[in-house]
C-alpha cells in the first residue's frame, strides 16, 4: 500500500471507486462543501469491516485507474475497470477484493455494512447519516422512510429527473437509436435532463467563486 | 487567531489595548467567556462603544468586517476562498453584523442606558399584532415607524407602563400548557431559580408587509391564496442592481424573523441584571383549568435570540442564533463552581439533564422549589471552534455594553446550490430551491440554542434540532396546507 489509509488520496482513490461503481458523481457522493462528511463514515466502516482486503482494492483500482477522474473516463473504460473489481473479466482475481467491492456497493446504497465472508444476518446499519443518505433513495427519485429533503406536500409533483439525482449526464442514446425512441418518452428528453444536471446538485463549491460574489 | 485590526469609526487605526486583549483570550474557550469588567457608564449618557468600530476577521485569506453599527446586512459577503469553514466564517459574520445592527434601538442608541437600551427587533410587531383575533386585519406598515401594536389583554389593564411588551408564550410553541402532545419532546424550560422561560416572536417590515399584502394573516386569506394557485415566497434580500434584472435598483431588504427567549430576573437570588439585555413586560399566564389568567409585570432578561434572515442566494433563510453566556455548560465541561442559567453544578436530585421537567406543569406554581422540577440543560453540540473565535474577536468591541455578555452560537445556511431559474420579482428575488434537496444540505448539519431547542439537541437525523430541516415541514393552516416558505407563523392565523 502506498498511501495510508487517512490519506487524502486513498480517501480519493475511495470516492473514485465508488463512484465508478454505483454510477453517480464523485461530487454526489462527496460534495465539495461537504457538512455531513458521510465519506469519511463509509471509508471507515469498509476499513474496519474488510481491513486488508480494503487495501488491496483500493490499491488495484488506483492501478486500474491510473490516476484518471471517473468522470474524464469513457463508458467502456469504466466497464472494464468495474468488471476487473468485481471478478467479472473473467481474470483470476481474490474472492475477498471482489466482496469488499460488493460490500462498498451495498453500503453506499444501503448504509449497511454486509460482512465480506457472507454471513447471513451479520449487516449492520453503519450509521443514521449512512441509511438516510444511502443511494437507493436518490435511485427511487425519492428519500430514507422518516426523513426527507422536501417541503411539505411535494407528493403532488413529479420527482426531478433520475440524472438530478445521480449527478451524472445520461449518456446519449446512440445515433442510430433515435429513431427508435417514441416522441415524448423519458429517453426522449434524456439530452435536455443531462443539460440540467450540469447545474443541479452542486455544491457551492461547485460554482465558481465569481458566481458566488458576482454583484457585490 | 481570526482577529486581525480593530478599527474605530472610518480612521484605520490599529487599538493595541483591543489587540492585547485578543491575545490573552484563550484560544479553545470551552467554558463561559472572560468578559471584561463594564465601565461605569452614565444612563442616558451617550453609548461606552464607538459607532463604526470595526474588528476584521480572517475568514480565510480575505478580512470580513464586523462592525458596530444600524446597518442590517442584506446579504453575507463571500470572499475569493470558498470551502466549509470559509463559508461558515462568511456567514457568521453576515450573523454578528445582523445582531448588532438589531440590537441597536431605532434612533441608533448602542447602550446609553447603563449600557443597554431598547432594540429595533423588540419595537418591531409580534406575532399578535400580525395575526389578530378573528383574522382581523393588521393595520399598513409601509415605511418608518412599525404600526401600533395591538392592545394590551384585558388582564393586563392597569398593570403596565406604555411601551411594555407582552408575553404570553411560556414554550417555543404556543399553547404548551393545552398541548401534551408536542413534538420532539418540547417542554417549558424553568430556570435554577424554578421560573418559567418566555418566548416572543416579532418580525420586519418585509416579512409584515407580505403577509398582509397577500391576505395570509387570517385563514380566510389563505384558503384563497392557496385556492388562486399562490406560494409563499417571502421577499430576499439583495444587493442594488441598476438594471433591475436581479435586483431592485435600490436593493431589497429581506423578511427577517427574530425569536427571543427570556428569563424572569430574580435578584434576590442573586440575577445580574448587568449582564442581561432586560426588559420590563407584562408576562401573561394562560388560564389553567384551576387557575384563571394572570398577568404581571416583570423584569425579564434575554438568554437566547434567533435571527433569521431570507437572502437571495439562500432561499432557506440563513439561521443565526444567539444566547447569553451564562446559560448552560457545555457537556463534559462543567465548572463546579460556576453559575449558570439552566443549569446547578453538581446536583444529585435534579431531574435528568436535558430532559423536560416531569409534567403537570403548571407555570401558576411557579417558582418551581423542587429541583427535580427545574431544567437541567447543557449544550450537546459545543459551539464550533471558528465560532468562538469571532466571538472573542468581537466580545472587546462591546465593552461597556450589556452586549458583551452574549455569543454566536453558529450560523445554519445552505452547502448546495439553488435549482434552475433566475431570481424575479415575482419569486421575490430569489434564487428557487434546489428541487432534489430542498433543504440544500444545511452547514452545520445541526444546531440548536439551549434555551430555543432544549429538548431536541442533538445530532439524530429528522429528531435532533435542524432549522432548517425542521421548517421544511412547515405549513398554511388551511388550504391543503401549502408549505409556508419556511415559517410556523402562518399556522397561527385565525
Amino acid at each position: 500500500m502506498s498511501e495510508t489509509s487517512s490519506s487524502p488520496q486513498r480517501m480519493e482513490d475511495f470516492v473514485q471507486m465508488s463512484a465508478l461503481l454505483t454510477g453517480f458523481a464523485a461530487g454526489t457522493i462527496a460534495p465539495s462543501l461537504d457538512p455531513v462528511d458521510l465519506k469519511s463514515t463509509l471509508f471507515a466502516a469498509a476499513e474496519k469491516g474488510a481491513g486488508d482486503a480494503f487495501d488491496r482494492l483500493l490499491d488495484q483500482y488506483a492501478q486500474l485507474a491510473g490516476g484518471k477522474p471517473v468522470s474524464q473516463m469513457t463508458p467502456a473504460e469504466r466497464q472494464s475497470i468495474g468488471e476487473s473489481l468485481l471478478g467479472l473479466d473473467g481474470q483470476p482475481s481474490d474472492p475477498q477484493t471482489t466482496a469488499t467491492a460488493r460490500s462498498v456497493m451495498r453500503l453506499l446504497y444501503l448504509g449497511y455494512w454486509y460482512p465480506i465472508d457472507g454471513s447471513a444476518g451479520a449487516e449492520t446499519v453503519v450509521s443514521d447519516q449512512a441509511y438516510v443518505r444511502g443511494l437507493a433513495w436518490r435511485a427511487m427519485q425519492s428519500h430514507a422512510m422518516g426523513f426527507s429533503t422536501w417541503s411539505y406536500g411535494y407528493w403532488a409533483s413529479p420527482p426531478p429527473p433520475l440524472t438530478d439525482f445521480t449527478g451524472n449526464p445520461a449518456p446519449a442514446p446512440p445515433a442510430d437509436a433515435a429513431a427508435e425512441v417514441p416522441a415524448g418518452t423519458a429517453a426522449a428528453s434524456l439530452p435536455a435532463e443531462a443539460a440540467a444536471a450540469s447545474t443541479l446538485g452542486q455544491g457551492k463549491g461547485g460554482q465558481s467563486p465569481a458566481d458566488l460574489v458576482g454583484g457585490r | 487567531m481570526r482577529a486581525t485590526r480593530v478599527t474605530t469609526g472610518r480612521a484605520l487605526v490599529s487599538c493595541a489595548a483591543a489587540a492585547l486583549l485578543l491575545a490573552a483570550l484563550p484560544l479553545a474557550c470551552r467554558t463561559r467567556p472572560a468578559v471584561p469588567p463594564p465601565p461605569d457608564v452614565a444612563a442616558g449618557g451617550g453609548g461606552p462603544v464607538a459607532e463604526g468600530t470595526t474588528v476584521d476577521i480572517d475568514c480565510g485569506g480575505t478580512k470580513q468586517p464586523v462592525t458596530v453599527g444600524t446597518e442590517l446586512p442584506r446579504l453575507p459577503t463571500f470572499q475569493r476562498v470558498i470551502t466549509l469553514d470559509s463559508l461558515q466564517c462568511d456567514f457568521d459574520v453576515f450573523s454578528w453584523n445582523s445582531f448588532l445592527a438589531l440590537s441597536h434601538g431605532l434612533d441608533g442608541a448602542f447602550g446609553d442606558r447603563g449600557g443597554d437600551n431598547v432594540t429595533t427587533w423588540e419595537v418591531w410587531p409580534n406575532e399578535g399584532d400580525l395575526f389578530r383575533p378573528g383574522g382581523a386585519e393588521p393595520p399598513e406598515w409601509r415605511a418608518g415607524h412599525p404600526p401600533p401594536r395591538t392592545p394590551v389583554p384585558a388582564v393586563c389593564e392597569g398593570k403596565g407602563r406604555p411601551g411594555d411588551r407582552v408575553l404570553t408564550q411560556i414554550g417555543k410553541q404556543p399553547l404548551l400548557v393545552e398541548a401534551a402532545l408536542e413534538p420532539f419532546e418540547s417542554g417549558p424550560l424553568i430556570d435554577v431559580h424554578g421560573r418559567y422561560a418566555r418566548f416572543g416572536i416579532t418580525m420586519n417590515q418585509p416579512f409584515y408587509q407580505y403577509v398582509r399584502d397577500h391576505g395570509l394573516y387570517s385563514r380566510a386569506g389563505q384558503q384563497a391564496f392557496a385556492a388562486g394557485g399562490g406560494r409563499v415566497e417571502f421577499p430576499c434580500g439583495c444587493d442594488p442592481d441598476p438594471s433591475g434584472a436581479s435586483c431592485p435598483p435600490d436593493g431589497q431588504q429581506g423578511a427577517i424573523m427574530v425569536k427571543a427567549s427570556w428569563k424572569v430576573l430574580d435578584t434576590a437570588a442573586g440575577d445580574d441584571p448587568s449582564r442581561f439585555h432586560t426588559t420590563q413586560a407584562l408576562v401573561v399566564t394562560p388560564a389553567t383549568e384551576s387557575e384563571p389568567e394572570t398577568c404581571e409585570r416583570q423584569l425579564l432578561g434575554l438568554v437566547g435570540l434567533h435571527v433569521v434572515t431570507k437572502t437571495q442566494t439562500e432561499p432557506q433563510w440563513v439561521w443565526s442564533t444567539f444566547e447569553q453566556v451564562d446559560n448552560v455548560p457545555e457537556r463534559g465541561a462543567e465548572e463546579a463552581a460556576g453559575r449558570y442559567n439552566f443549569f446547578l453544578p453538581g446536583c444529585t436530585d435534579c431531574n435528568a439533564v436535558n430532559e423536560p421537567p416531569p409534567q403537570p406543569w403548571d407555570p401558576h406554581l411557579q417558582p418551581v422549589r423542587a429541583n427535580s422540577g427545574k431544567s437541567q440543560v447543557v449544550r450537546q453540540i459545543p459551539i464550533p471552534q471558528g465560532s468562538v473565535e469571532i466571538n472573542e474577536a468581537v466580545r472587546p468591541l462591546l465593552a461597556g455594553t450589556v452586549w458583551q455578555h452574549y455569543e454566536l452560537i453558529s450560523t445554519q445556511w445552505p452547502t448546495e446550490g439553488p435549482g434552475q431559474g433566475e431570481p424575479s420579482a415575482a419569486s421575490g428575488w430569489c434564487v428557487p430551491l434546489n428541487p432534489v434537496d430542498e433543504s440544500g444540505a444545511p452547514a452545520p448539519a445541526f444546531l440548536g440554542n439551549s434555551t430555543l431547542e432544549t429538548y431536541i439537541q442533538g445530532t439524530v437525523p429528522q429528531a435532533s434540532s435542524s432549522c432548517i430541516n425542521c421548517h421544511l415541514n412547515a405549513t398554511l393552516a388551511v388550504g391543503q396546507q401549502s408549505f409556508s416558505d419556511f415559517t410556523y407563523l402562518l399556522e397561527r392565523a385565525q
